[in-house]
């Protein structure tokens, strides 16, 4: 055989795997009519089988289901993409997926979702999960994301992505949208993993891994995590330019820092598993009226869990899994006042703090009858035993909050998806939730999954969603400045998607999807004209219309790439403005070259905001940001190098600041660096 | 200050939305068979593999010309994946048959044993059945190779690996070349 020949026998063996994969509804050869010709995968050898994508998804139905098969739109990141594109946090994992973008205030990351990012809301309106482990606290409410998100992003195996409301099946905060973080195995480590990257403003990580399967068949997993950084020495804020303040710089007030641990043990059907993070931020920004400059305004957040689960396969072809968690939430606030009025400064440290703990427990059944019925039955309690929050002045002494509160809360939710016809999916699931603060509510979701051809799918989907009132919103108060409302209803949501696939060629994919949001009752601060304090009431109507068009093609030898635009447009029923911070157009692309084969390879990452109105009404211009990635995998050597450079050509741009900023609009970092070398060592 | 045109771009894409679905629809067809998913796919052609690359004592097989026999023991998610797969080839010239198997009592004759996760309660039965008999066993529950069976499948980073268990296949009689093993996510001995 010449060697054009096996080349082009190559190309076609991998053409053949693309097809088949990538299609997802794998398919006989075109010009045979279905089921005569023989499609398989057995012309690939053993290396390229173990370099298959399957696109599964766990969170969006509480099973394992092929993506086209899900009733939702979604998309998947795996730890592959987040070294291949150097994404340092969770943040930037999700900047990078169609219709989500990041606000970032110097102290947290907001997410945005299909143009909703209401300003302070601590990304309340999405659940985070960590292994299905819930991770929005019980007093903010709050998915923390950035360099906040308690866990190491290269922990990740892969990130599920799931658009729309999942209220059905998780309740409060599946409200926009579920990530579900799935941990990495022990077996990945095997032994010892050091990681140590080295960023812009002097920002090192290091991360030790140790993972283990032992000959009882137990696996233990340990890491620990440790990240510093300086932040920008120097940032300028044109609102402070006084000669008061320094004529606008801060200087030394952007340091970051996190330590982070996690660990797993698995024995038996026994799975246990628990984190602790911590992070502190710097406030750069005088947010909440603070002294500029002040390089003692700070935030700390810790959050930390332990998480017992048992899955088994019992008798009748039942699966069931309990599991069981204790969880703990501090916020420590510092905020540095000026109380002199001018004259000679007199400085206070104000302290605001919460601090969060619960335990919960769930049931979930599930079972497949006759191949028909994939049924999924689930029960949840949890118990809120501490939700306090307190604001005092250090020295001299006042106390402002002392609020001390529990709840519980529990639910109940059935999923069926019926497999009407060899093509055509029903999914059906309602939740039934319960809260001692304001009672009942039910949810319903709806999803018609429709393969007309091998190729195409079409999805037709309809949820409901609410969020609870979460307790800062109930019951945070100061005397002559705010006051609780107890009487706070959920918010709810009510959308409907038709989500639209198409494979073409085997090696590309495009997707069409339609949304269309009715928000009511999301609860934002207002002023009581009585008494003239603040108070959080059920407040906006927004109506969110939206598509979503893609476009990703996988070539051989491992090219990829995927364009993604989002057009959006919200309305707040009251006012009939277009929501602040929520951009008409997104773009997202990627584009991954393997310049040997799969042991070098360039990532480059294109990521487009249009213009975002802010709270004051101005405009803060779009922006486009390439991010440049160089990845070296030294296989059979156990080392991989990567380097990043993040806003490749400096550009310069802000996102909208929210109500407790002075600023409008907040700058963001320029172009800025990561090298990052990871060495395993094996047993 | 942006300009409202909110409401007039609204039912520009609500009319976009609608013209999406309509071509859809025009597109659709009426009927198509099932298809297995791509995993099911890629464990189709993996067991291939396993034929290929582990050695069967000679006395696993009545004649030199009886067929190498993979059983599935559970729910079929191959659809006719495997067999399509496996269809005109041969393992030394030995044609492969790819049975549904509903007892653990019909296992004794095939060479390939493959227990699906919907019987994985049945596992240690099927094991314990097995245990010293010339049959790889592969399984696709996490713990299926710790508790005995020679493969177990595994997912991770959206890839199909497996993992091995020396020990089984050394009790089996079996040889895995160097070549699998080497692709194996852990090799493990007991």
């Amino acid at each position: 055989m010449s060697e054009k020949d096996a080349c082009r026998r190559t190309r076609v063996k991998w053409l053949t795997a693309a097809m088949l994969v990538v299609s997802l509804t794998p398919v006989a050869a075109q010009e045979q009519p279905p089921g005569e010709r023989p499609a398989d995968l057995s012309a690939l050898s053993l290396e390229e089988l173990s370099r298959l994508r399957i696109d599964s998804v766990y969170a969006a139905s509480q099973h394992s289901q092929k993506v086209t098969d899900a009733p939702s739109s979604i998309t998947i990141v795996t730890a592959d993409d987040i070294r291949r594109f150097g994404y340092r946090t969770l943040a930037d994992v999700l900047r990078s997926v169609r219709g989500f973008y990041i606000t970032n205030d110097r102290n947290y990351s907001y997410l945005g979702v299909r143009g909703f990012s209401r300003p302070g809301d601590y990304n309340a309106r999405v659940l985070l999960l960590v292994d299905g482990h819930r991770l929005n606290d019980n007093i903010f409410g709050a998915a923390l994301i950035g360099t906040e998100f308690p866990m190491d992003v290269d922990l990740i195996d892969r990130v599920e992505i799931i658009r729309g409301p999942s209220s059905s099946l998780y309740g409060s905060s599946a409200f926009f949208a579920v990530i579900n973080v799935i941990t990495r195995h022990a077996d990945s480590l095997n032994g010892v993993e050091i990681q140590s990257s080295l960023a812009s403003f002097g920002s090192p990580k290091v991360r030790a891994s140790y993972g283990r399967r032992f000959a009882a068949g137990s696996a233990l997993l340990l890491s620990a995590t440790r990240y510093t950084s300086q932040g920008e020495r120097e940032l300028y804020f044109s609102e402070f330019d006084s000669p008061a303040t320094n004529q606008g710089i801060v200087r030394n007030a952007d340091a970051d820092e996190y330590s982070q641990v996690f660990g797993r043990f698995v024995a038996g059907h026994f799975t246990i598993q628990g984190l602790h993070g911590s992070r502190r931020k710097v406030i750069p920004t005088a947010s909440f009226e603070t002294v500029f400059g002040d390089p003692r305004s700070d935030t700390i957040e810790r959050q930390s869990y332990v998480d017992v689960q048992y899955e088994r396969t019992i008798a009748a072809g039942w699966t069931l899994s309990p599991r069981a968690f204790v969880d703990q939430y501090a916020y420590d606030g510092d905020y540095v006042y000026d109380y002199s009025g001018g004259g000679t400064p007199l400085l206070v440290v104000n302290k605001d703090f919460a601090r969060g703990n619960w335990w919960g427990t769930e049931l979930k059944l599930t079972r497949t009858f006759a191949s028909r019925h994939t049924v999924a039955l689930g029960a949840e309690y949890r118990n809120n035993f501490r939700q306090d929050q307190y604001n005092y002045d250090d020295e001299p002494y006042q106390s402002y909050l002392d609020d001390h509160r529990s709840s519980t809360n529990w639910g109940v939710y059935v999923q069926d998806e019926i497999t009407l016809r060899p093509n055509l999916l029903l999914n059906l699931g309602l939740r039934h939730d319960s809260y001692d603060t304001f009672g009942a509510t039910t949810n319903p979701r709806a999803g018609l999954i429709y393969h007309p051809r091998e190729k195409s799918t079409i999805k037709v989907l309809y949820g409901q969603a609410f969020r609870a009132p979460n307790a800062y919103e109930l019951y945070w108060h100061q005397q002559d400045v705010s006051k609780a409302n107890p009487l706070l209803r959920p918010e709810r949501n009510k959308t409907a998607e038709l989500v639209f696939e198409q494979y073409v060629g085997g090696h590309l994919r495009f997707a069409a999807t339609g949304f269309h949001y009715r928000t009511n009752g999301l609860i934002s601060q207002d002023t009581d004209p009585a008494d003239a304090l603040l108070v959080y009431r059920n407040l906006e109507s927004i109506r969110a219309t939206g598509l979503e068009l893609e476009a990703e093609g996988q070539w051989a030898r491992g090219w990829r790439t995927r364009v993604g635009h989002t057009f959006e447009r919200t309305r707040d029923q009251a006012t009939g403005l277009t929501l602040s911070n929520s951009p008409a157009h997104l773009t997202k692309a990627v584009l991954l070259a393997p310049i040997a084969h799969d042991r070098l390879s360039a990532g480059l990452e294109l990521q487009q905001v249009s213009a975002r109105r802010t709270l004051t009404g101005h405009v803060v211009p779009g922006v486009m940001l390439p991010n440049l990635t160089l990845f070296w995998d030294g296989v059979p050597r156990p080392v991989t190098l990567s380097a990043t450079i993040y806003n490749l050509f400096n550009a310069s741009y802000a996102d909208p600041g929210s109500e407790e900023h002075r600023q409008d609009a907040l700058r963001q970092y320029g172009r800025t660096f990561r090298i990052d070398l990871t060495v395993r060592f094996r047993r | 200050m942006l300009p409202d045109r909110t409401a007039k771009r609204g039912s520009t894409l609500r009319r976009v939305a609608a013209a999406l679905c309509a071509i859809a629809i025009v597109c659709a067809s009426p009927v198509v068979r099932a298809e297995p998913s791509p995993e099911y796919l890629i464990k189709a052609a993996y067991l291939y593999n396993f034929a290929m690359f582990v050695d069967w004592p000679a006395d696993a097989f009545s004649t030199r010309t009886s067929p190498f026999v993979i059983g599935i023991l559970g729910a079929n998610r191959f659809d006719r994946a495997l067999e399509r797969t496996v269809a005109d080839k041969r393992i030394d010239r030995r044609p492969i048959v790819v049975r549904r198997v509903d007892s653990p009592r019909d296992l004794r004759h095939c060479h390939i044993v493959f227990v699906s996760s919907s019987d994985a309660a049945r596992s240690a039965e099927v094991l314990d059945r097995l245990d010293g008999l010339p049959i790889l066993v592969v399984g696709e529950t996490s713990d299926f190779a710790r508790r005995g069976g020679t493969i177990a499948f595994l997912i991770e980073d959206n890839r199909v690996r497996f993992e091995v268990n020396l020990d089984a296949a050394r009790r089996a009689k079996l040889t895995i070349s160097a070549k699998l093993l080497s692709l194996a996510k852990t090799v493990r001995t007991g």
